[in-house]
């Protein structure tokens, strides 16, 4: 009706490039408006569904809020839902557990690598790694998990105290080879932005090469080298397939030794999904709320530390 | 230690660091190509994944057959029919009995095919090699005395050959284990989410670069879609489960319904990546364009989209790897079940949700698995050199 009214007027002033222009204008912003929809909904969806199984009403088996984000076990039992163990208390320890072990492998490596592309290599060395990284990127996860279900899995089956070689070692691996290039990249982005004044300025002191590249251009790239590891933390938070792939499936815990089986928020949520309704059902939505406050929360310590970082240098 | 030695050994890490990449590369590569490029072939590529099995009658020509000299170690020759089965493992793994050899003129090659153990559909079916064979019918002059059995293993199953007098009846299968199926699907849901996608991502773009105000609800906006890149994308899965299982009572997964997940996913990419080819189109074009005349909409579809294109580009060629690669919102959304002639309205798995599938089995065939993976790599590849290929030429033309 509105919409009608509008565009008659614009008519009556003999002008259809404005009718034209009100017309895209409207789709456009239609466009916005469903997108807007969609992420509002998404947000919605999980928080709602995530808080359900603690509220009082809840049809099927209200369960306790503290036991849930304090419970070390984990049991799904079908028959008799009420029965089922739902604790994810020790699932987010294992999570952390294994996303810090694969972030403190990895930066070593990451930084190193990013110092010898920017620094060290000739152009052509440097571009083939650069390439190297990026194909290293643009692997699907799935594929990482293929190989760490049948390469590293078999490999770490050697040692005696494992179960077939599903093992917080195996995820770690896989998880380290899938996060390498992401803060590979970023260090490469943050060590190149870093001014050539600078690294002039430590040779003309007398620094040598190598000094400068470690002690000034690192420190000067430290912001941006964080920046990357946010990005590889979140990805290590978030994955599934591959880490489900190696996992094993833990019900209890938490697990620290290197050689047993383990079990994250995301293979939680993957594995044993049989029914769209019910407890068993609702209670991967809370789980799913649990892993985005733990995103969120690494994410602004991280940033945290990365300002603090940032401040002391400047 | 000397400053000399200490850069030398600094020198040495970066070395050792940037080895090790190469040779992670290598090793996932060499790993991939090496367990999977047996299994690659034209029917391992256009074939159907699931078997079909029947029975089939072969006619007993009183003749009797000469066993080749060079046929395999442990095979069983039946002199009768003139073919040779062996014990191995189809393409799923599982135990199988399978046949390796057929003489020129057995009567394996000009048999019937029957739709049970006594039905004929007279239709006449040439085997070859690499069917399954997994039970007999065996006859006798009085037909109540019939019975099927379903032999252990090649041995046992030439033994009852060898005591037949009549016609040949076995149930054969003809050997799955393709990957059409599959394909058919990425492709499908490729299509699909980029034709929803694209335009959506872009219109989003346009509007906030062109016509939305700087005000808090435009900010709350961009803060959202900056927040959705950060969501892992099994959780797109669980609310994906949510609105076609429960909402729209799809009843069971959906093709369709990964789609739209994958468009959820893949909007910030879009808009992102399009907006910032929006931003590098100069303002003064802009204001050139209406300065002469040309309406907000002339200038958006004559100026700004074309000047954008490169970024579009990029923002689809990106998306394409994205949808190839994306795993846990499909096993979800669209499900696990492997179809051979998938419609958007049922269930089917992307090459890469079939590896997941097969992975998650008892007996994995890593020689079948891995051969997805080499196309997934291929493809992947493909996809990088094109959008390096395609930046370089779009970007030398608007610069």
């Amino acid at each position: 009706m509105i919409i009608g009214e509008k565009i008659k007027k614009l008519k009556n002033k003999s002008n259809r490039k404005n009718v034209a222009d009100y017309l895209t204008n409207l789709f456009l912003l239609v466009l916005t408006i469903i997108g807007a929809a969609i992420i509002i909904f998404i947000f919605v969806i999980i928080f709602v569904k995530g808080i359900q199984p603690f509220l009082k009403g809840y049809e099927y088996h209200h369960i306790n809020f503290w036991d849930f984000i304090t419970g070390l076990s984990w049991r799904e039992d079908f028959r008799n839902v009420e029965n089922s163990l739902l604790g994810v208390g020790f699932i987010v320890i294992n999570t952390l557990y294994i996303t810090i072990l694969s972030v403190l492998l990895v930066v070593p490596l990451s930084i190193l690598t990013g110092l010898f592309i920017c620094k060290i290599a000739h152009n052509r060395l440097s571009k083939f790694l650069t390439t190297v990284i990026e194909i290293l990127a643009s692997i699907p996860s799935v594929i990482y998990g293929l190989f760490g279900a049948a390469f590293i899995v078999d490999i770490i089956k050697i040692v005696p105290e494992t179960a077939g070689g599903l093992s917080t070692l195996a995820t770690v691996i896989v998880l380290s080879i899938m996060i390498f290039p992401t803060i590979t990249t970023m260090s490469v982005t943050a060590i190149k932005a870093v001014p050539k004044t600078l690294e002039e300025a430590s040779l003309a002191l007398g620094a040598t090469e190598v000094q400068t590249n470690f002690k000034v251009v690192l420190n000067s790239a430290k912001s941006g080298i964080f920046a990357g590891i946010i990005l590889g933390v979140g990805r290590a938070l978030g994955e599934a397939t591959a880490v489900s792939m190696v996992a094993g499936d833990k019900s209890f815990g938490p697990t620290f030794g290197l050689f047993d089986i383990t079990r994250t928020l995301t293979t939680t949520m993957l594995k044993g999904i049989y029914e769209s309704q019910g407890l068993l059902y609702d209670i991967k939505f809370s789980v799913a709320l649990v892993l985005m406050v733990v995103i969120l929360l690494t994410n602004a310590i991280l940033n945290f530390v990365k300002k603090r970082v940032g401040y002391i240098n400047e | 230690m000397s400053r000399n030695a200490k850069d030398k050994i600094l020198t040495t890490l970066t070395y050792m660091a940037a080895s090790i990449a190469i040779i992670i590369l290598a090793t996932i590569i060499g790993f991939i190509f090496f367990r999977g490029y047996k299994a690659i072939s034209f029917n391992f590529i256009f074939g159907k994944y699931n078997q079909e099995s029947f029975y089939i009658n072969a006619e007993n020509q009183n003749k009797t057959f000469e066993k080749p000299s060079d046929l395999e170690e442990g095979a069983y020759f039946s002199e009768k029919f003139g073919f040779a089965v062996k014990d191995g493992y189809n393409l799923k793994n599982e135990k199988s009995i399978l046949i390796v050899f057929i003489d020129e003129e057995s009567p394996l090659l000009n048999a019937i095919k029957f739709s049970n153990q006594t039905e004929s559909l007279n239709e006449t079916i040439k085997l070859s090699t690499n069917y399954e064979v997994n039970s007999i019918y065996l006859m006798y002059q009085n037909e109540l005395d019939n019975w099927s059995a379903t032999p252990r293993d090649a041995k046992d199953l030439m033994n009852k050959i060898n005591v037949i007098e009549g016609d040949l009846r076995i149930m054969v299968a003809i050997p799955g284990g393709g990957i059409w199926g599959s394909i058919k699907t990425t492709l499908m849901m490729i299509v699909l989410t980029l034709v929803l996608a694209i335009p959506l991502g872009m219109g989003i773009a346009l509007y906030l670069t062109e016509y939305a105000r700087k005000n808090k609800i435009i900010n709350i906006l961009r803060t959202m879609i900056d927040m959705l890149t950060g969501v892992p994308s099994i959780v797109f899965g669980l609310v994906g489960i949510y609105v076609f299982f429960v909402f729209l009572k799809s009843g069971g997964p959906v093709i369709y319904g990964g789609s739209i997940v994958l468009v959820a996913i893949l909007l910030p990419v879009i808009i992102r990546s399009t907006e910032e080819s929006l931003l590098t189109v100069p303002q003064s074009l802009r204001s050139a364009s209406l300065a002469l005349g040309a309406s907000k909409t002339q200038t958006i579809k004559k100026i700004i989209i074309p000047s954008a294109l490169p970024g579009i580009l990029t923002a689809t060629i990106l998306s394409i790897g994205r949808i190839i690669g994306e795993s846990a919102a499909l096993i979800l959304v669209s499900g696990t079940i492997i179809v051979d002639n998938p419609n958007i309205f049922g269930p089917g798995t992307t090459l890469a949700v079939q590896i997941w599938k097969e992975m998650a089995g008892e007996n994995p065939n890593i020689e079948f698995v891995s051969g997805i993976s080499i196309i997934i790599i291929v493809i992947v590849l493909i996809l990088n050199i094109v959008l390096k290929y395609s930046t370089k030429l779009l970007s030398r033309k608007f610069n």
